[in-house]
């Protein structure tokens, strides 16, 4: 059997920085989405001649964050570059973007992002201006014209480009959920708005030509789109043509499209109507202290100052409310393992920032009565349920439900006695199996679920020791 | 001294048609023969730019400050303004020929 041939993915990542509350370059709300159509416009946006952009100083901030947590190096003087093409959606004629040749210098570039331990490249990030939205009328075969909404012109995008360091759809698709979520946790898009993050993919098989797929509309779609094209190109074994070609969400199948464009076509040259985007090291800087921390390098910090296991600390990092929680907790605490554990499995952001939020001076109490052995783990939980459920203190439901671990060592050895009599040879197999040892300690739970479960592992081996002699 | 522009044909009948066809517009050989005489002439001026000896020009201004650059404020949109100008309109959408 032939070796499957190789495949390269690149992506081309736009993004809305939906946390702006005005365009790119004008002052018009960027809040459109439940708007009638075109009326967030204005002049600016419209392409009204005689008109001038003027940039939004927190468009670049944002995108300057984004190029960061990709561990970008970040332009000190970057440029708007004018890209023409003759299309409805674009109301001048042009869309503001920057470019990497002729003279261009995008925002940022050389950066990457580790998806499973292995590095994508990012090749550079650049911020840009959404076009318009077409509709056509009657059916999309037949219509003979479009209806235009502008309400999204002019929005602020921030377009990454990777290298073809991808090997699957499946990979992409990782690669762009964590993106995804490295964009959210820095405040700067939110990926559940509908349109807020698309993405074009660049897609070769070894030996093959390069075919780009646009319109991928969703980040949902972009592994059914990859899977197809990858199995359309593996058919007709390496003859696929370099094309581009359009994906077709409702029917799940690329098509070919006449793009006419080449990219010489586009007639780039520098945006006469903006000046350059100056951002010098001290700039970086501020930018950088102004980042909330993002995921992965938190849980590399909670591993460090913590000692927390890597999976905990990435489990606890991966939600921002609980970090928050869990940090005022360790300052006044330094049950951390503990209170890192019983965080993840037990509380939600919700138990820890609603409304019956449970305080961190109660829940470090709750976890030093775990870790002195007055109650069991399984009580701890029991509490914090019917805090987060009541809005009661956990200490208080302690007390109340009377939840105490039996510290009564003859009781639990009576436990173990009667569990031993009920199942005849138990005591034998716990002496020679872990695994039958473990199941013993259980039953004994079981039956008294107020019960350390350490204890009763101590006292079951030493039963075990004095049956053998 | 300028050194004079060497005069050169510098649109030819092909990218005429090349242009019309990105711009989604169909020329008479006429018109299409007038806008090669046009631009050519506009890209002659451009040559004659070429032909300048900036070497000793001093460099343009290069600003420092990040200069003029807006909070990100919303102001009310104006959209009945614009609105007004647009030629076809369906309902509040802007009509246009349909481009493939
Ligand atoms: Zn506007």
């Amino acid at each position: 059997m032939q070796a499957e041939a190789k495949v390269r993915i690149g992506l081309e990542v736009h993004c809305q920085l939906t946390a702006l509350r005005t365009k790119l370059f004008c002052a018009c709300s960027s809040d459109y989405r439940s708007s009638e159509p075109n009326e967030k416009v204005c002049p600016v946006c419209f392409g009204l001649p005689g008109t001038l952009p003027v940039l939004n100083a927190k468009a670049v901030e944002y995108a300057a964050m984004i190029a960061l947590a990709l561990d970008c190096s970040v332009a000190g003087r970057s440029l708007f570059y004018r890209k023409n093409y003759f299309y409805p959606d674009l109301p001048k004629g042009f869309q503001i973007s920057q470019y990497d040749k002729a003279g261009g210098v995008p925002l940022a570039s050389s950066g990457h992002l580790e998806v499973e331990g292995k590095a994508v490249r990012i090749t550079r990030i650049q911020l840009e201006e959404d076009p318009g939205k077409l509709t056509y009328e009657g059916t999309i075969d037949r219509s003979s014209h479009s209806l235009v909404d502008y309400n999204r012109a002019g929005i602020a995008l921030v377009e990454i480009v990777t290298e073809p360091d991808l090997e699957d759809a499946r990979g992409a698709k990782m690669f762009l959920e964590k993106l995804r979520s490295l964009i959210e946790s820095l405040g700067v898009s939110d990926g559940e708005l509908d349109g807020a993050m698309r993405c074009d993919a660049n897609i070769s098989l070894a030996g093959g030509a390069r075919v780009e797929v646009k319109n991928i509309s969703s980040f949902k779609e972009v592994e059914k789109a990859l899977n197809y094209e990858i199995l359309r190109q593996r058919t007709f074994s390496g003859a696929a043509s370099s094309e581009t070609r359009h994906w077709d969400e409702r029917r799940s199948i690329t098509i070919a499209m006449r793009s006419k464009e080449e990219e010489q076509d586009y007639r780039y040259f520098p945006e006469p109507d903006l000046p350059p985007i100056l951002l010098g090291a001290a700039a970086v800087d501020g930018v950088r202290r102004s980042m909330p921390e993002v995921a992965d390098s938190k849980a590399a910090r909670f591993a460090r100052e913590y000692g927390l296991s890597p999976q905990l600390a990435r489990e606890l990092a991966a939600n921002k409310a609980l970090s928050a929680f869990f940090e005022e907790c360790a300052r006044l605490h330094t049950g951390y393992q503990e209170m890192a554990g019983l965080s993840v499995s037990e509380l939600s952001a919700e138990d820890v920032t609603g409304e019956r939020a449970v305080a961190p001076a109660d829940y470090v109490e709750l976890v030093k009565m775990v870790e002195s052995d007055a109650i069991t783990r399984a009580q701890a939980k029991e509490a914090l349920r019917e805090a987060t459920r009541t809005g009661r203190p956990a200490r208080e439901v302690v007390r109340s439900k009377n939840l105490s671990a039996v510290a009564d060592e003859g009781a639990i050895a009576a436990v173990i006695e009667r569990v031993a009599a009920a199942r005849p040879g138990s005591l034998e197999e716990a002496a020679r199996d872990k695994k039958a040892f473990s199941f013993f300690v259980g039953q004994v739970l079981k039956e008294e679920p107020k019960a350390q479960p350490a204890i009763v592992a101590r006292l079951l081996a030493s039963r075990l020791r004095a049956k053998k002699t | 001294m300028p050194r004079k522009p060497e005069p050169r044909a510098s649109v030819d009948a092909r990218q005429v048609e090349r242009l019309a066809d990105l711009s989604r517009l169909s020329l008479t050989p006429q018109e299409a023969e007038r806008f090669r005489g046009e631009l050519s002439t506009i890209l002659d001026y451009f040559a004659a730019l070429d032909g300048v000896d900036v070497s000793s020009a001093p460099e343009p201004a290069a600003p420092e400050e990040q200069p003029w650059q807006r909070e990100d404020v919303a102001a009310p949109s104006t959209p009945d303004d614009v609105l007004r100008c647009v030629p076809e309109k369906k309902g509040r959408y802007v009509r246009a020929p349909r481009v493939f």
